[in-house]
């Protein structure tokens, strides 16, 4: 695999440096030993981090026109084209993702940046959970995160609460700055009064309403201790979305 | 929610439920009460937090559980909307 090494792409030699028609430096491939090194902006990646062709450019505008959020290797590679090889998506990949604008929330997953924030890193802890979808991973967003999303805990965003099966063994997203707190559920009423919700701008599987009551209630301690439930039940009970059909009914006092 | 909190199969979340609920202000249709008694075993003494609590309690009748809870701690936090 292609790799860069800034040594050996120095602006002082020269190699690499091939400006073309509209005076952008392109990559080239370099050959020096046995290993073949990607040169690519004049050998530093730092001196020009969020400049971008008009191909990359391109597929960023059309990501963002269509709201896609996470993009796999293949998903780029079809973006660029039918002709394109997958060298060239994997050059694609690693441009976005040096200057900023593809974020790697799992292997092969990367997290589409907005154009807005040129490039800057910003891990969105959304998109790391989501990718979990993309890997086939049972869980769901709940217990406190759930509630947040309902409006009856506090939004918490240090802090996100997923529950997966009893007896799975999922390694949790590593976000910096945000705990990603796995909480084993049951397996036999695991996917019970769940669906999906779009969650801080992703689609992801959340509990319910009513499942969320009944798991804060199974476990106090995650939602604040007694205190912090019977806040969230109170919340529930004067905000209950008008989605609770059946079951305790709010007095409306 | 009823039939969620049924399909658990735990008496001790069943009566949680309704007690922590209650409390909250929340109001039960009665038919819904009686599907969640219908599977309660009559010698399940349940408390509501763990028998290490420390605390004796009270027995609550309606819901069949042991309120060892400190009082302080069975009120909502401030906050509520």
């Amino acid at each position: 695999m292609s790799k860069t090494n800034p040594r050996q792409c120095s602006s002082r030699s020269g190699a690499g440096r091939a400006p073309n028609s509209e005076g952008q430096f392109v990559a080239k491939l370099v050959t020096k030993g046995p290993k073949r090194y990607l040169c690519a902006y004049n050998g530093n990646m730092n001196r020009s981090p969020r400049a971008l062709g008009r191909r990359a450019l391109a597929l960023l505008e059309e990501w963002e026109a269509n709201g896609t959020q996470l993009v796999t290797g293949p998903e780029i590679r079809a973006a660029m084209g039918p002709n394109a090889t997958e060298a060239a998506a994997k050059r694609m990949t690693y441009q976005l993702r040096h200057k900023g604008f593809l974020e790697t929330v799992r292997r092969g997953v990367y997290a589409v940046q907005p154009l807005a924030w040129m490039g800057n890193k910003a891990v969105d802890v959304a998109a790391s959970i989501a990718a979990l979808s993309n890997r086939g991973v049972a869980y769901y967003v709940g217990f406190d995160t759930a509630a947040g999303h309902y409006g009856w805990n506090p939004e918490s965003y240090g802090s996100v609460t997923v529950a997966i099966p009893s007896g799975s063994h999922v390694r949790m997203p590593d976000v910096e700055g945000t705990r990603v707190r796995a909480v084993r559920v049951p397996q036999r009423t695991f996917s019970l009064g769940v669906h999906t919700e779009t969650w801080r701008g992703q689609v992801v599987p959340m509990s319910g309403r009513e499942r969320t009551v009944v798991d804060a209630v199974s476990r106090v301690k995650l939602v604040g201790g007694y205190p912090g439930c019977l806040r969230l039940l109170a919340r529930a009970r004067r905000h209950p979305g008008g989605r609770a059909r059946s079951g305790p009914v709010g007095n409306g006092t | 929610m009823a039939q969620l909190a049924m399909a658990r199969k735990s008496t001790r979340l069943l009566k949680r439920l309704g007690w922590l609920t209650e409390h909250a202000g929340w109001k039960w249709n009665e038919p819904d009460v009686a599907s969640l008694r219908s599977g309660w075993s009559k010698n399940n003494r349940v408390t509501l937090a763990d028998r290490r609590a420390g605390s004796p309690g009270h027995w609550d009748p309606r819901w069949e559980l042991i309120i060892n809870v400190p009082d302080d701690q069975l009120t909502a936090e401030v906050g509520i909307r």
